[in-house]
């Protein structure tokens, strides 16, 4: 026992720093890469997190890797639909559900199945060598999301053409719902900081226009719209443009995510 | 290390670990990358929508089509087959690499899993297949021999025969400049 090593990983962050593997993922790998194949199977299949015999995905993405060196598929192929649900599991749910009915949200399943069909090539191509996967094994759910974030821009054009992009806010007429709100410049935002919104807050924020996603996106992360300090960020300053356009487009963003949270005047 | 400038996915890496430690790190990273700014914000929306809406609820019912359909695929078809001397030439052309390359992939000599996706996506639109048929292709075992043999870091037992894309550019006398862009062409 003990005669089995994990393998290292090669690949660097920009700050020359190897990518390493956490704590917890070493320690359950340790008692993984001694197990029987088939038990190592049966506990690859255990999805759900808080089950004692959960094995973490940055473990399994390890343990596929480590059949690159056999001789046949047999155990590769018995790893990777394992793998493959992870990442479904790790992608956004697309599906919601309204008035009983199972809607899907098109853009995020479109974008959900390109993550799958690139996570194919990705392992297929790992399995001759290099370190594209290293990061799979030292953050997981961090992985995913970055591959959405490609997948997204892959198909971005594609639903700008489907999509009638928004009048310019700065030079069009204002949509019905922000004429009503004429007048309020800063509207409470504190719906973007609500725990009990966050599931249907983050689905809605998905669907708003890219200019007015981008500000509420840093406006979740306490980046302020303007600062006086060069040295303190702004959203003004990142995006550079006038912080009165950042407080229009933050404002007709709160006034959208309220109507499709059902939290509009008079709710 | 090597002396090239980190590729931006290496730093969006760093980015997403940083922001799940700290949402403030949003700021810090858009100020010392202001060129990827918009990229940062965007992921910073992809991990949270991940973490509001990623479950462990099972797959959909099209997924799991999906899923048996794509793990129960046969041998990979050689997307080479039947392209002539005057489309070969045309498409070491469109790539920008000496035929050498070209034949490096058609003999599968190149790890594959050194080669930028960017490189690899242009082959294949270039063969006209997709980048999973391209990939499964690819990995499969050298057609002809190698007389000299090399190994590239992080390349198992049974590649050894291979070699990586930078040494095949390099046996391919490919100018400095020339490497470092099809290097980068990450995605």
């Amino acid at each position: 026992m003990g005669n089995v090593t994990i393998l290292p990983l090669i690949k660097h962050y920009p700050d020359g720093t190897l990518y390493t593997r956490m704590s917890e993922v070493e320690a359950q790998l340790s008692d993984l890469i001694e197990l029987a194949f088939d038990v190592l199977v049966e506990r690859c299949a255990i999805t759900d997190r808080s089950h004692p015999d959960f094995v973490r995905p940055e473990c399994l993405v390890h343990i596929l890797r480590r059949t690159r060196s056999d001789n046949s598929d047999a155990r590769f192929n018995r790893l990777f639909p394992l793998l493959l649900r992870r990442v479904a599991r790790a992608l956004p749910r697309a599906e919601r559900m309204k008035d009983k009915q199972v809607l899907v949200e098109a853009t995020m399943s479109a974008i959900n199945e390109q993550v799958l069909d690139r996570v194919l090539t990705l392992v297929t191509l790992d399995r001759s060598g290099g370190g594209r996967l290293d990061f799979y094994e030292v953050h997981f759910d961090e992985a995913v999301a970055k591959l959405r974030l490609k997948a997204r821009g892959k198909i971005a054009g594609r639903v700008a053409r489907e999509t009638a992009l928004e009048p310019d806010p700065e030079t069009s007429e204002l949509p019905v719902s922000v004429e009503r709100a004429a007048g309020a410049f800063d509207e409470d935002d504190s719906i973007l900081f609500d725990p009990i919104f966050r599931p249907r807050l983050l689905a809605a924020i998905d669907s708003l226009p890219p200019e007015q996603k981008e500000i509420v996106t840093m406006t979740m992360a306490n980046i302020p719209a303007q600062s006086q300090d060069p040295a303190v960020p702004s959203i003004s300053g990142i995006l550079k443009c006038d912080p009165r356009t950042v407080r229009n487009r933050r404002d007709r963003a709160i006034i959208a995510l309220r109507e499709m949270l059902g939290q509009g005047e008079g709710e | 290390m090597t002396g090239h400038p980190p590729s931006s996915d290496d730093v969006l890496a760093m980015f997403a670990v940083a922001f799940r430690r700290d949402p403030v790190e949003l700021g810090a990273y858009c100020v010392r990358y202001p060129e990827l700014a918009s990229q940062f914000v965007d992921l910073a929306h992809e991990l949270t929508l991940q973490e509001a809406l990623a479950g462990d609820a099972p797959p959909d019912a099209g997924t799991e089509r999906w899923l048996e359909a794509v793990t129960a695929s046969g041998p990979a078809a050689n997307p080479f087959a039947g392209l002539d001397q005057q489309a070969y030439g045309a498409l070491r052309q469109s790539l920008g690499v000496p035929g050498i390359v070209l034949n490096g992939f058609r003999d599968r000599l190149v790890v594959a899993g050194t080669v930028p996706l960017g490189f690899l996506e242009r082959l294949a639109d270039g063969l006209g297949t997709g980048m999973r048929e391209l990939a499964a292709y690819l990995v499969g075992p050298p057609t002809i021999a190698r007389a000299v043999r090399h190994k590239a870091d992080g390349i198992p037992a049974a590649a050894a025969d291979k070699i990586s894309f930078a040494d095949l550019l390099d046996e391919a006398s490919v100018p400095p400049d020339r490497v470092a862009e099809l290097l980068d062409d990450e995605d």
